[in-house]
């Protein structure tokens, strides 16, 4: 699930089509979250991994977040067993945490 | 996409040396270019798109403001500078606020997320209680 939201001052409108396919898994769920609900919600929850960055203002950014199978979200997030960033400096700490997630 | 990233640095290096030298026209056609690079090279975007705005500056000044240096202000010079602003306007307003917002194939349109739709968001991290979710918070810029 991809999360767009308005961080940068040239962030004045949802993303792009070429921002858009710069995640091309037919998986992928993309959506624009212009209130920040979503960061909010993970930055309120307690007892979680904390983020060794990607905090501006207050708002969690350029952030990845893994929940195991059997998570579900009601009316907070479930816990998460990885969340860092920035993005392109995580990649195989999120593709290790992706790997324990799916060892029953 | 490399000989790309290899060429911009010059390129810029040369438009900015050309505003500076009068060499008006190459300014306005460098303003042109990088700001048109800026469509692909989306990491760089806000740099490029910076560049433009500075030549486009520079060129204005010389144009209208302070004109010892450059002693003759041609109707191609007026008309390329203004063609230039022009376009760069539509380069900057067209990918960002007023083009598509289309998904990859395969995937449901971009959805938009309110207070009051919220629980879409809840309703596809929950389609799939066995799997691995992945959430990614990025900024579309």
């Amino acid at each position: 699930m991809v999360v767009w939201e308005p961080i940068l001052p040239t962030d004045w409108t949802p993303p792009s089509t070429a921002a858009l396919s710069r995640v091309t898994d037919c998986r992928a769920i993309q959506f624009w979250d212009e209130p920040h609900l979503v960061a909010r919600y993970i930055r309120d929850l307690p007892n979680q991994p904390q983020p060794d960055c990607c905090d501006r203002s207050g708002l969690l950014w350029d952030l990845a977040v893994v929940y195991p199978p059997g998570s579900l979200w009601t009316a907070a997030p479930p816990p998460a067993v990885f969340l860092n960033g920035a993005v392109f400096q995580v990649q195989s700490a999120l593709a290790q945490a992706i790997q324990r997630s799916l060892v029953p | 996409m490399k000989p790309f990233a290899k060429l911009s640095p010059l390129a810029a290096v040369a438009a900015s040396l050309a505003s500076l030298t009068c060499c008006l026209p190459f300014g306005f056609l460098a303003a042109l270019g990088s700001a048109g690079a800026a469509l692909w090279l989306t990491s760089l975007r806000p740099w490029l798109l910076g560049l433009s705005a500075l030549l486009l500056i520079i060129g204005f000044c010389q144009l209208y403001i302070g004109r010892n240096a450059c002693t003759r202000r041609t109707r191609a010079g007026v008309i390329l500078f203004w063609t230039a602003v022009v376009t760069i306007l539509f380069l900057l307003l067209f990918p960002v606020g007023l083009g598509p917002r289309q998904t990859p194939a395969g995937q449901p349109p971009l959805a938009t997320l309110r207070p009051a739709n919220f629980s879409a968001f809840q309703q596809a991290f929950n389609d799939a209680p066995n799997a691995v979710r992945i959430v990614v918070l990025l900024s579309p810029t």
